[in-house]
């Protein structure tokens, strides 16, 4: 079976570290938002304006978590 | 252990009581299964897809049974084997019934966000206008919504609707102050006081985007000057051709608007040609019976012959709303389709993706950059949207006449209001209804869906004529909206493999 669309590869200590945390506005959707960027950036489920298609907006959100 | 009684065991602790919410698709070229747990959609072989669909849908031992006695054990096992390396290495098939939704800004803190996230507002200035159209929700047969009276609001309210949005939308850099009616251009003066009270009271860092939604058959030059000159945003409603539109967007006596709001649009649309402002035509189209593909080539031919038209104007089309054709207009005439909507505008969308006429693209983009843009996860998490519901107060904000805040101008006017513009929101009113009552009474309906992830129904379709939240209507509204997914998702799968990266451009698209 094969994936129709790429996702962001990412360790399982990664995923377990973003799950259950947040995005950087304080929802819960970070772990969900950072795997959008695989399929080309997109929106953060949540309303904050955090800028999701860069990797600066990546290592913000790391630094909040 | 023999390796067909092991695969088994392994099936069996996925497939064996409760299923795991997936979808199984079948397109003109392949066979595919959506996952809901990660939102992920695999291409398997005819082998692979008939198995899986037996597991999702009948019991296991049965599921198995069947399987083997039709295709034998060496392709079972082949089959079983691609599922289980599938599962291992995609992790896929792993939710089971949702036991929250608790993804989305209903979660968080509503007062936070809504004192500094509030998007926009949407004024209805006036309850009265100058046509009559068979279908509009405001006529005396549709039930649930009020009826076109002289009611119209006064610069106060405006004023206290767009201080409103003001002291709530400090965290926001780009805002929207739409006017709605009714038809707004009768009260044309107020949208023009509104604008500039806007103007006067936001700062320069917070842009905001003017919007009209109008017949266009009053619009004046001066008007339509004003209009561009201030890039505003003008949804315009014509349905096509004259034999179309004249049908059911009448005045009181009977009388086609079809040449009225094509002077408007075409005063409209040369001024926006010769403006450097950043303001938008919009032209919204309602398909009405009898529907056929045919009909829709020919109000497409019409909107392409429109050689004046904006290169950027946006067409959207949209059925009527349920019940608001009386019954004299359906009547034994053609309210059976021979392709519906989506169909049609795939059918051309397929050959043309961004260079199709606006019309098509109107009806397919949205939807497809839905999905492109959906979050693809590498494990499951067990945490959904509520449903395709906005944040109450958050987004559109229909401001009525007299003052009262409702989620948008489609909402049933009973529904509870989330405040007044004298008051400001109802915080209570909007967690205890709108987001907890909501929750849980839809829960148990949503729970078990595969949909879950892609789910576009909202509060529109859950308050009844009452405003009373009435999750059998909801229910009612699923199975249609679940269809829809399904057929357009499947559309979707078929472009990605006929022509991959020709969707690439819906990754940057905005979706409303």
């Amino acid at each position: 079976m094969r994936v129709l669309e790429s996702g962001v590869d990412m360790t399982p200590e990664e995923l377990n570290r973003l799950k259950g945390g947040a995005c950087a506005c304080g929802c819960e959707v970070f772990a969900e938002v950072v795997h959008a960027l695989g399929s080309g950036g997109g929106t953060c489920f949540c309303t904050c304006k955090f800028d999701l298609a860069t990797t600066s907006g990546i290592a913000t959100a790391a630094t909040y978590l | 252990m023999s390796e067909k009684d092991l695969l088994i065991v392994l099936l069996e602790q996925v497939f064996g009581t409760e299923k795991p919410l997936a979808r199984m698709l079948r397109t003109p070229n392949g066979y595919y299964l959506y996952d809901t747990g990660t939102n992920k959609i695999l291409a398997c072989r005819k082998e692979v897809y008939l198995l899986l669909d037996n597991l999702l849908n009948q019991d296991f031992h049965h599921a198995v049974d069947d399987y083997i006695s039709l295709y034998g054990e060496a392709r079972f096992i082949e089959a079983s084997k691609e599922i289980v390396e599938a599962m291992e290495k995609e992790k896929i098939l792993s939710a089971k019934k949702a036991t929250r939704f608790g993804l989305s800004g209903h979660f968080k803190n509503l007062k936070d966000l809504l004192k500094s996230e509030v998007q926009g507002i949407n004024l209805e200035v006036t309850q009265e206008c100058n046509l009559r159209c068979g279908y509009c929700i405001y006529q005396d047969h549709f039930t649930g919504k009020r009826n076109y009276s002289s009611k119209e609001m006064s610069f106060d309210t405006a004023c206290k609707a767009i201080r409103l949005l003001k002291d709530h939308s400090s965290g926001k850099d780009t805002l929207s102050i739409g006017v709605y009616g009714g038809e707004p251009l009768k009260k044309f003066s107020l949208i023009r006081e509104c604008v500039r009270y806007a103007k006067e009271i936001f700062p320069r860092e917070q842009k905001i985007g003017f919007n009209v939604t109008t017949n266009a058959a009053l619009l004046t030059p001066e008007a339509a000057d004003f209009l561009v000159k201030e890039g505003v945003n003008v949804t315009v409603s014509l349905d096509g051709p004259r034999e179309f539109h004249d049908r059911f967007r009448t005045d009181a006596k009977g009388n086609g608007s079809f040449d009225k709001t094509l002077r408007g649009l075409k005063l409209l649309s040369e001024k926006y040609n010769r403006s450097e402002k950043k303001g938008r035509l919009l032209i919204n189209v309602v398909y009405t019976p009898p529907f056929s593909g045919e009909k829709m080539d020919t109000i497409n031919r019409f909107f392409r012959g429109l050689e004046w038209l904006p290169g950027n104007v946006h067409i959207i089309s949209s059925y009527p709303a349920d019940n608001s054709i009386p019954p004299g207009y359906t009547h034994g005439d053609g309210a059976e389709e021979d392709e519906p909507l989506f169909d049609w505008a795939f059918k051309n969308y397929r050959t043309g993706f961004e260079k199709s006429d606006a019309l098509v693209k109107g009806q397919i983009e949205e939807r497809f950059a839905k999905f492109i843009q959906r979050p693809v996860l590498s494990e499951p998490v067990d945490r959904y949207m509520l449903n395709g519901c906005c944040v109450p107060g958050q987004k559109k904000n229909y401001i009525t006449a007299d003052g009262y805040i409702q989620v948008c101008e489609k909402m049933p006017g009973n529904s509870p209001p989330l405040g007044h513009v004298d008051t400001g929101f109802d915080y209570e009113t909007i967690e205890r209804i709108y987001i907890r009552e909501y929750a849980q009474k839809s829960l148990p309906v949503c729970a078990g869906c595969w949909g879950l992830r892609l789910c576009d129904v909202c509060y529109l379709y859950v308050f009844n004529e009452k405003g009373q939240l009435d999750i059998d209507k909801k229910s009612r509204h699923c199975a249609s909206v679940m269809a829809h997914v399904e057929q357009s998702l499947c559309h979707f799968v078929t472009l990605l493999e006929e022509n991959p990266g020709k969707l690439d451009y819906l990754k940057h698209f905005n979706i409303k």
